[in-house]
């Protein structure tokens, strides 16, 4: 609650109440109780503002998501325009309604899938639950019920419900949840940089990742196979680019076995790597594809499965013989998320920004590979405006910080007295601004993260927190 | 070891006007002096509740008189003044207390309205009273004033700088008297309240004040207005003679606390 404005003396700010009442999402649990929250209060373009006023860039556009920066007039309007219009309005048992439509008809123009149509949800976890549903469905309405199993790879992220989950490759999300599902199988995480073996070139070691997969799905046998499922270029697992020549290599095993590529580009997607989707700049061929975050740049939550019409004539097919399909969400297509949505790529399309972003993507990573040479980076790596830096104890032998000591998490800290906001996703840390930044803050954001990068040097050097 | 000269530790049989007495501090303060024996001339804005406070007092068998008495007005200020000390024949304490909270950013557009209300309230009318007692404390033979001020007088939490202002002024007002007064042996000292449950506060959730008092206080808690009295009294003693121009947290330990 928020209290009146007479009582503002003696009342415990949000930070303070927060333990109270909130259970925090993806969180160091005990590290929160010992140092609280970080209250961000209002912001406006690139920057954020926190409780007690501190000005800070949101270089991970809040959770990858806020391509077109805060405060935009136009989605506000969107939103309260179509909130006086129609409020609520759902598309089960044939109902529709415009603002579904005309979002559903931009995304088939616009898809990284020939002919497809879409299906809405909230979230990128929904979205991925879903095309496990679909594939799951499909195969039975084909008449292959044992075609259910999925691949995707370690390092991978797709959400945390429990499909999403099951196909999520990082240890958190399984350790004592019970995850992954017995129908999820994971392969080595297409990174060269700590996967790649002595002496291997990239190409061998595409060729390696291809094989691994080609034998997984022969010892599980093809016909207990749906699909394979990855980020173009991976996000919350540490900003991997694949090799070159990686998805093509992948795309033939998969075609030979009839799987299906599912492309999640939850954070890919509507620019950030510099083209309009991920699977365009990762030579991708996907069946199906996720979208969700930038579609509508944050303002409402609002997710898309994208598949094609043969898809779909199958589901249609099947209802001949089963009746009702029976997957939806109350806000499938809420109007309101669908209206802003579609007001956010209008503004992308209007501001050209995918190519704003993909000549500013040029100079970020021009700009991060700068810091190739620090003692304490080992890699950085990214692609448009996705980026991140990798640090190491040893750039030698690549050899890792033990991760009890934290480096990334104070390099993040460090970041964040300077006024901007990263994630250290264990040591490495990702970037990922909105897409509206211009060179100069792309100078900014670099010129605050080398102050973080050289304090946290120094304290590595003092030995820091080493026990 | 020379012997004490037991100065008197009882405001029995002095007179004491307190302002703001409908509630609260100022409430907690009439009862306690009048339960010590003072003559008290009790006065808020808020007439019946004061009378409330008044007969309550009564009937305990304590002797006090009530008045209704807003401090934003000066010529009410004089007349009240005047008629508390016909009535008893003297004044000997005065204790400013009255006050209100009126938060909000300082580009609000009510700003300025708040600014003259607070200020009015909790820092002109306290000259104004003790200009108005002046003539009957010089005759008293322990005379003394204590304002009320605030730990927002001595730090300042935001959206609440028009109440920050007046409080610190309060304190400084305080200050410049002491000296000024001290030749005569008028004593002015000022408490800052930290977090007290009063009617002030009384809109902050339960949970809150909790959650604030562990955080932000030595003693992890809010304090009642009674703990706030029995600091006011003690620098009302006669015994408390040499006492002056002091600014006396009675906030639990939250200036001294640092997260
Ligand atoms: N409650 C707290 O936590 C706290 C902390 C620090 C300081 N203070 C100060 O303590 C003093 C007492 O406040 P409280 O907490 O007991 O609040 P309260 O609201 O319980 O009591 C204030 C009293 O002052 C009276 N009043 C208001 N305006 C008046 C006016 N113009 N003329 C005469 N009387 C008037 C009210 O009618 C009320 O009876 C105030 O000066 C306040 O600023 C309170
Ligand atoms: C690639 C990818 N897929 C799916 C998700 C899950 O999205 P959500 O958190 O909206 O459920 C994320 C979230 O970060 C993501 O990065």
């Amino acid at each position: 609650m928020s209290l009146p404005a007479e009582a503002t003396s003696f009342a415990p700010s949000t930070s303070d109440r927060d333990h109270l009442s909130v259970l925090h999402p993806t969180t160091d649990l005990p590290a929160l109780r010992r140092d609280g929250p970080l209250v961000i209060e209002r912001g406006q373009g690139i920057r954020v503002w926190d409780e007690d006023g501190n000005e800070y860039i949101e270089g991970l556009a809040g959770l990858w998501c806020t391509a077109l920066g805060y405060g935009v007039e136009e989605l506000a309007e969107a939103a309260a325009e179509q909130i006086r219009k129609l409020s609520f309005a759902h598309l089960f048992a044939g109902r529709s309604h415009e603002p579904a439509v005309a979002l559903a008809e931009k995304l088939r123009e616009i898809a990284p899938i020939p002919n497809a149509k879409a299906f809405f949800g909230t979230s990128g976890s929904d979205a991925n639950d879903t095309q496990v549903k679909l594939v799951w469905y499909y195969n039975n309405a084909l008449g292959r019920p044992e075609k259910k199993k999925i691949i995707s790879r370690r390092r991978g992220y797709h959400g945390v419900s429990v499909a999403a989950g099951s196909m999520t490759g990082l240890p958190p999300f399984h350790k004592s949840f019970d995850l992954p599902l017995p129908q999820f199988r994971h392969v080595t995480c297409p990174h060269y940089y700590r996967e790649g073996e002595p002496g291997e070139t990239e190409a061998e070691f595409t060729a390696r990742l291809a094989a691994e997969l080609d034998e997984l799905i022969r010892a599980e046998g093809p016909e207990t196979v749906a699909a394979f499922i990855a980020e173009p270029v991976l996000g919350a697992g540490g900003v991997v680019v694949p090799p070159e020549g990686y998805y093509p290599a992948i795309q033939a095993v998969l075609d030979e076995h009839d799987v299906l590529l599912i492309d999640d580009e939850v954070i890919c997607g509507f620019g950030r790597l510099g083209t309009p989707f991920g699977a365009e700049a990762m030579e991708m061929r996907p069946d199906t594809a996720s979208v969700a975050k930038a579609l509508s740049s944050a303002y409402l939550p609002i997710s898309a499965v994208l598949v094609p019409d043969e898809m779909v004539d199958v589901f249609v097919e099947a209802g001949e013989r089963w009746g009702v399909f029976g997957h939806g969400f109350t806000y499938t297509g809420h109007p309101v998320c669908a209206a802003v949505a579609l007001k956010a790529l209008e503004l992308m399309e209007e501001r050209n920004l995918f190519a704003h972003a993909a000549r500013v993507g040029h100079y970020f990573q021009a700009g991060l590979r700068r810091f190739a040479d620090h003692p304490l980076v080992g890699e950085t790596r990214g692609k448009g405006l996705l980026g991140a830096c990798e640090l190491v104890a040893d750039r030698q032998s690549r050899e890792a910080f033990p991760i009890q000591r934290g480096v990334g998490a104070y390099c993040m800290q460090r970041c964040l007295d300077h006024g901007l906001i990263v994630r250290a996703l264990g040591d490495t840390v990702a970037f990922c601004p909105p897409l509206i930044v211009t060179e100069s803050d792309v100078d900014e954001i670099l010129e605050r993260f080398g102050r973080g990068l050289n304090d946290t040097l120094a304290w590595v050097e003092t030995g820091g927190a080493a026990s | 070891m020379t012997e004490l000269s037991t100065l008197s530790r009882s405001v029995a049989g002095k007179t004491a006007l307190i302002t703001g007495c409908a509630s609260g501090m100022g409430r907690a303060t009439a009862m306690l002096f009048a339960a010590e024996g003072a003559n008290v001339a009790a006065t808020d804005i808020n007439g019946p509740g004061v009378e409330a406070v008044v007969a309550g007092i009564r009937e305990a068998g304590r002797e006090a008189t009530a008045w209704t008495l807003d401090v934003g007005d000066g010529d009410a200020i004089e007349r009240v003044v005047g008629e508390v000390a016909d009535r008893y024949g003297c004044l000997d304490i005065l204790v400013n207390n009255a006050g209100i909270s009126r938060g909000g950013p300082i580009d609000a557009d009510e700003y300025e309205a708040r600014w003259q209300e607070t200020v009015n309230v909790l820092l002109t009318a306290h000259q104004r009273t003790i200009r108005a007692a002046l003539p009957y404390l010089r005759k008293s033979d322990s005379p003394r004033i204590v304002n009320i001020a605030s730990t927002e007088g001595l730090g300042a939490t935001a959206m609440n700088s028009a109440y920050s202002a007046a409080k610190t002024g309060v304190i400084g007002l305080t200050r410049g008297l002491a000296v000024e007064l001290g030749k005569e042996g008028i004593t002015v000292n000022c408490i800052c309240p930290g977090p007290i449950r009063t009617a002030m506060t009384e809109r902050i959730p339960e949970e809150h004040k909790q959650i604030y008092a562990r955080r932000r206080t030595a003693l992890r808690r809010y304090g009642d207005p009674e703990e706030v009295a029995h600091g006011t009294l003690h620098l009302c003693l006669p015994a408390s003679s040499f006492i002056t121009g002091v600014a006396l947290p009675v906030d639990g330990g939250l200036t001294v606390r640092r997260a």
